[in-house]
């Protein structure tokens, strides 16, 4: 799977980096997400599509 | 901790959600039932002013998992309204059929929308609040390309927004002089209302007699003192109020809100109350507050959950919200509910980047930052951690970091 962030939506909720800190970090300084890994392996492929559907604004989407 | 009767929580909302899935990601594995009495799986709300209004999500994505999350995590979704609660034999009688017992309740009732009295059952006359309500308003508003919009809060701001960039005719009408007028700064407010009129909404501000029209059954325009329109959408955004009742009958005190102690429990310590329905002491704001944010339905969750995992901690978490109007981002932290003494403004508003920053007895209580999230951020830092900022200070805090 591939996804991509769009930094204009976030709001810094953090809801990604608990659904999955492998893939997710915040931004230290404006809160705003930051892709750490732009094609997640399968194994992670729940906790991804969970921080999709959690994300409060809708700032992650599958890029294919 | 395992419990035999389990967990049973009232409300499949943000509150209710986040509730059982912070009680399985901290080990609890005992029984949780969850009460959810709208016909969906538990979805998110701020995108049904938003992306979803724009037609840019879907029924399905607004959902906070699939039934095989609830599945596999062994959480069971009970599709009926909670009709009794009797705290004394710990159990909850369901509204269609039977009852269930439990160790813990949480009550996570939300808010339902207030209406304009004597209008039942008028066609064109609607309310957001729920996925359904969301579904109608996009139907009429595509077949009709024209609403008009009771209150200029944040709900009824962020629908005009998207319906003047659906290419709809828009009015919004407002009682206050100037929009957001319950939390945000006159700065604040000018900002969005320029911005919102260059996208082509029209306001009717300081409107008093507000009054909707209709015959035979169908909208037909709104009046108010000083002029008239005609229509055949009008939503009413003139607040909410909590869903109490159940806690009430149940004999849990209750005053705009279900009343809550600092650990977000009420008289009855195996009854919890969290979310948009939970009025309780806020450390923040130093008196007791019902909040309506996904902030605030998710961290009290985490609280709650933590509390029955056995780390009860009181809630303490810094309030914060967004909104989003005229493609500009608005991050709210801590209190800027008009109580402050002084309000101080930075950035650009030619611009469309600016933070408000509110002081009381100078002291920083409260920022409002449009498109600037690091002033967010910061705020957020510095309030959850209780630093003490008075005006003076703040030049040198905005001041840009020097180069390393
Ligand atoms: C259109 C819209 C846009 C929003 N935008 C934002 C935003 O941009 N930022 C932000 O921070 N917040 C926003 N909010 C607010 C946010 O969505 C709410 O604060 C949040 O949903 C509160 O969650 P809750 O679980 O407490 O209540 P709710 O989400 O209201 O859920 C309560 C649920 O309990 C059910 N229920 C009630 N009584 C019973 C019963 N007796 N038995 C069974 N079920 C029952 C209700 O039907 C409902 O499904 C928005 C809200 C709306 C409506
Ligand atoms: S959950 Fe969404 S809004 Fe929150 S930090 Fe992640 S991407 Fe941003």
């Amino acid at each position: 799977m591939r996804i991509k962030v769009d930094v204009e939506k976030c709001i810094g909720a953090g809801q990604c980096v608990n659904a999955a800190p492998a893939v997710f970090a915040q931004n230290e300084d404006d809160g705003m997400v930051v892709l750490l890994n732009q094609a997640p392996p399968e194994s992670m492929a729940a906790g991804v599509r969970s921080a999709i559907r959690l994300c409060p604004a809708r700032a992650i989407v599958f890029d294919d | 901790m395992s419990t035999s009767a389990g967990i049973v929580v009232v409300g499949g909302g943000q509150a209710g959600f986040q509730l059982q899935q912070a009680l399985r990601s901290q080990g609890f594995d005992g029984r949780i039932s969850l009460l959810a009495d709208e016909p969906f799986l538990p979805y998110q709300r701020p995108p049904l002013s938003k992306a979803y209004l724009k037609g840019e999500a879907t029924d399905d994505d607004l959902a906070f998992a699939t039934a095989d999350f609830y599945r596999d995590s062994g959480v069971e979704i009970i599709e009926d309204r909670a009709a009794a609660i009797d705290p004394r034999t710990k159990t909850v009688t369901l509204s269609r059929a039977g009852s269930l017992s439990f160790d813990r309740l949480i009550l996570a009732t939300g808010a339902r929308n207030r209406r304009l009295p004597g209008l039942e059952g008028v066609h064109g006359l609607v309310s957001l609040r729920t996925l359904a309500n969301a579904q109608e308003l996009r139907d009429r508003l595509l077949a009709t390309g024209d609403i008009v919009i009771i209150g200029a809060g944040y709900l009824g701001l962020e629908v005009a927004s998207v319906s003047a960039d659906m290419g709809a005719s828009v009015r919004v009408i407002e009682m206050a002089p100037r929009l957001m007028s319950r939390s945000a700064s006159p700065a604040v407010s000018r900002l969005f209302q320029e911005r919102l009129e260059a996208r082509g909404v029209r306001f009717e501000l300081a409107s008093s007699g507000v009054r909707v029209l209709h015959h035979g059954g169908q909208v037909t325009g709104v009046e108010w003192n000083g002029g008239s329109v005609r229509t055949k959408l009008v939503l009413a955004c003139i607040g909410v109020d909590p869903n109490t009742e159940l806690a009430r009958d149940a004999g849990l005190d209750v005053a705009n809100g279900i009343l809550t102690d600092g650990y977000l429990r009420t008289a009855v310590p195996e009854i919890y109350a969290i979310g948009d329905c939970a009025a309780y002491p806020n450390i923040h704001f130093g008196q007791t507050v019902r909040l309506e944010s996904v902030q605030n339905a998710v961290d009290q969750a985490n609280c709650v959950a933590a509390a029955i995992v056995g780390e009860a901690r009181p809630y303490a978490s810094l309030p914060w919200f967004w909104s989003e109007q005229a493609g500009m981002k608005l991050q709210i932290a801590g209190n800027t509910t008009g109580q402050a003494q002084e309000i101080v403004v930075d950035g650009d508003h030619q611009a469309g980047a600016l933070s408000a920053f509110h002081f009381r007895d100078d002291v920083l209580v409260g920022v409002e930052s449009v498109n600037r999230p690091k002033d967010h951020m910061l705020a957020r830092k510095i309030l959850r951690s209780r630093q003490v900022i008075s005006a003076a200070m703040l030049p040198q805090l905005l001041a840009p970091a020097p180069a390393a």
